[in-house]
């Protein structure tokens, strides 16, 4: 039993205190920081600490990964004076996140912490169809009990509008008890009254107020919070002082509800509803290969957190109507095949250790539906058994596709969840699901056992005994800890041992490649900051968004030629994208000037960031 | 703490080479090494860091050895720069 307050005391120490942290807060697996400065964490001290897995950056939050007892350690944290959900005034974050992923971070925090109500609502609703009148008939569905325990699991549903305003304004920062309010109108009976008749509704007798049902929505309390956050914000620079109070206040819901109520909501059904036709579509082309495609990519879809991205399109059509055939199906196969694979490799190795990590992070797997330590700590790690975990997902989505197998209540699909396939009406759904999940573990497991040679799953653990499964500076979730670095000069790679200068072939610089280049273009191989342009223009230092910094070095000697073959386009300190022209260089003036025209690439900071392979004209950093 | 200056001779100053030779000779002790120039400093151990100085001929350089074994690093530091640049 791992002592997490301990793990707690040495986290909060190594990400530089309670003073450095904005707020912290949990999903599954990880602490999600957002610090004050990101650059104070010791990246490789964190993942040392006994009871952290890894450490990834991902949408300005600085995430460490500790599992299953991520509960304990954060309630822990907390009782170590942090603030969960700290707001307020100096918490911006430095690092700029780029809105894909700020969006995916937003709908993550709104939703997750409504988690442990949707997944009890969800499990009485399930409870009810086993004891009811369709399975076992213990209850008629019009006994009294019967109807308050349908109450019980429908309102987290029901009032999803308002659990959202919550949340999402928690995220926003802004008033969340006027948010609610705002949000509540949606629901107040009187207004579904009125919205669900026939005779058309006028606000202040002229403007019209679109017909529609709110109750399960998402998006359109999303929308109202984020219009309540810039009224807030106008409304607090307007308002003298003396009159805040009360005037603040009533004038943001006054302006609120109405926008909301007259615009905003009926965008989100809109929008709502759009997702739901093209999720629709998707599936009504080809139910088996949408499956197919969708729970193969699952393991990287989870890993982008992206699959949040599905989660407000899968709740609504819980509500509406009543079933999901995409995301909780594409789950349950990629959630089991992690499981499977991970056991496969438990049993195949001889490595004493993946063993002990392997068991444990598969029965996460399989008990909880929660993959990261699966994936992170054993089939990206070995890489063979995700492969095997996707095949045998995808296996999985061609059936759950052909059978047209739907989930009927939110929980994280896997073993102990999977009464969530029970339909209410009876039916085989329940019984698809049991084959599928069965057909699904043992193939991976065969097919990992097999794909996993047990002397190679033991060297690969032996070199990185207790190897962070995401280094904190590799981008990478979508890599899982392994960073690809492509050529950044077109020509012929040659190893760095063949380069005729010593200093680069002995490797004091760093680990790479040289390439003897055959047009004289310099492009940025990832996003990042030129850190340093000598003004000799000859070479160049670049740290990628990631942390990993690269030096190019164009030429041997060139240091002595002061810049005159070389035509730069940035200069220290500007950001460059991925594929920008960086430096254009004259390859037979160089020549000319009797300098060698080899250019060594090299990884500067080898020892933060991983071990360095070339593979082709890539390197490739950790993994 | 040690404290030592430079005046750099090496006529094109710190470039990538002997920056990799000064951040490999760094490395090698416990101390914490700093070399400052014209109020920006930089950690010896960190290649980009110390290349972001812009070090050039005649520029003078300061070194700062704090730590453990801060006499023998900076006394090893000092022959490195003599050495080498």
């Amino acid at each position: 039993m791992a002592d997490y307050k301990q793990v707690a005391e040495q986290v909060l120490a190594a990400v530089g205190g309670k003073e450095n942290i904005s707020s912290v807060t949990h999903c599954m697996t990880r602490l999600r920081f957002v610090l004050k400065d990101q650059s104070i964490p010791e990246k490789n001290g964190i993942t040392k600490i006994k009871g952290v897995v890894g450490v990834n950056i991902a949408g300005g939050q600085y995430q460490v990964i500790i599992g299953n007892s991520v509960g304990s350690v954060y309630r822990e944290m907390v009782a170590l004076g942090v603030q969960a959900d700290a707001q307020g005034a100096g918490n911006t974050v430095k690092q700029k996140v780029n809105p894909v992923s700020a969006a995916l971070d937003f709908i993550a925090g709104c939703m997750t912490p409504l988690f442990t109500s949707i997944i009890a609502g969800g499990l009485i609703k399930v409870l009810l169809v086993i004891f009811g009148p369709t399975l076992l008939g213990w209850m008629s569905d019009t006994s009294d009990t019967y109807i308050l325990m349908n109450a019980l699991g429908d309102a987290p549903f029901y009032f999803l509008p308002i659990l959202v305003a919550f949340t999402a304004s928690k995220k926003l920062g802004c008033n969340s008890y006027l948010s609610v309010m705002v949000a509540a109108v949606l629901l107040y009976p009187d207004v579904i009254t009125l919205l669900g008749g026939d005779a058309p509704t006028y606000l202040f007798g002229v403007i019209p107020v679109t017909h529609g049902s709110y109750s399960s929505s998402i998006i359109p309390a999303v929308l109202s919070t984020l219009l309540l956050k810039y009224v807030e914000i106008l409304i607090d620079k307007i308002t003298p002082d003396w009159s805040k109070n009360f005037l603040k206040p009533l004038l943001i819901v006054i302006i609120t509800a109405p926008i909301t109520l007259c615009l905003l909501a009926p965008l989100g059904l809109m929008i709502g509803n759009v997702l739901q036709l093209v999720i629709n579509a998707i599936y009504g082309f080809a139910p088996w290969l949408a499956m197919l495609l969708f729970a193969g990519a699952m393991p990287f879809i989870v890993m982008t957190g992206m699959h949040w991205a599905f989660v407000p399109a899968c709740l609504m059509a819980l509500a509406d109507p009543g079933f999901e055939y995409m995301l909780l199906p594409a789950m349950l196969c990629s959630n089991t095949a992690q499981a499977g694979a991970t056991f496969g490799v438990a049993f195949r190795t001889k490595d004493a250790d993946m063993r002990q990590m392997a068991i444990p992070a598969g029965i996460s797997a399989l008990l909880a539906g929660v993959t990261e330590p699966a994936m992170y700590g054993v089939t990206l790690r070995l890489k063979k058994p995700m492969v095997a975990a996707c095949i045998a997902s995808a296996i999985g989505g061609i059936i759950s596709g052909i059978v047209h197998l739907a989930g009927y209540a939110f929980a994280t699909p896997c073993l102990t969840a999977i009464v969530q396939f029970v339909a209410p009406d009876g039916g085989n759904n329940f019984l698809f699901a049991c084959v599928i999940f069965a057909v699904v573990f043992v193939l991976s497991f065969l097919l990992s056992f097999i794909l996993t040679p047990a002397r190679e799953a033991a060297e690969d653990t032996a070199e990185t005994p207790a190897a962070p499964a995401v280094s904190p500076a590799a981008p990478a979730p979508a890599l899982g800890g392994k960073t690809e670095i492509e050529a950044p000069i077109p020509g012929e790679v040659i190893p760095l041992t063949a380069v005729k200068d010593q200093t680069f072939a002995s490797g004091v610089l760093g680990e790479g490649y040289a390439i003897v280049p055959s047009e004289g273009k310099v492009y940025a191989p990832f996003d990042g900051v030129c850190e340093n342009l000598f003004d000799t223009l000859h070479a160049m230092g670049l740290m990628s968004d990631s942390g990993v910094e690269l030096l190019i070095h164009v030429g041997l000697e060139t240091v002595g030629l002061n810049g005159a073959p070389f035509t730069a386009h940035i200069k220290t300190g500007d950001r460059f994208q991925k594929g920008d022209l960086l430096l254009e260089f004259d390859i037979d003036a160089i020549k000319a000037a009797g300098c060698e025209i080899q250019t060594p690439i090299i990884v500067t900071n080898a020892e933060d960031v991983g071990d360095i392979t070339i593979e082709g004209n890539k390197i490739v950093i950790g993994g | 703490m040690k404290q030592f200056a430079y005046v750099i001779t090496d006529p094109v100053g710190i470039h990538a080479r002997p920056a990799g030779l000064l951040v490999k000779e760094a490395k090698q002790h416990e101390s914490k090494i700093m070399l400052a120039k014209d109020g920006k400093s930089a950690d010896a151990t960190r290649m980009m860091s110390v290349m972001g100085l812009g070090v050039k001929c005649g520029d003078t350089l300061t070194v700062t050895v704090e730590g453990a074994d801060e006499e023998a690093a900076a006394a090893a530091m000092q022959a490195f720069f003599q050495e080498n640049l």
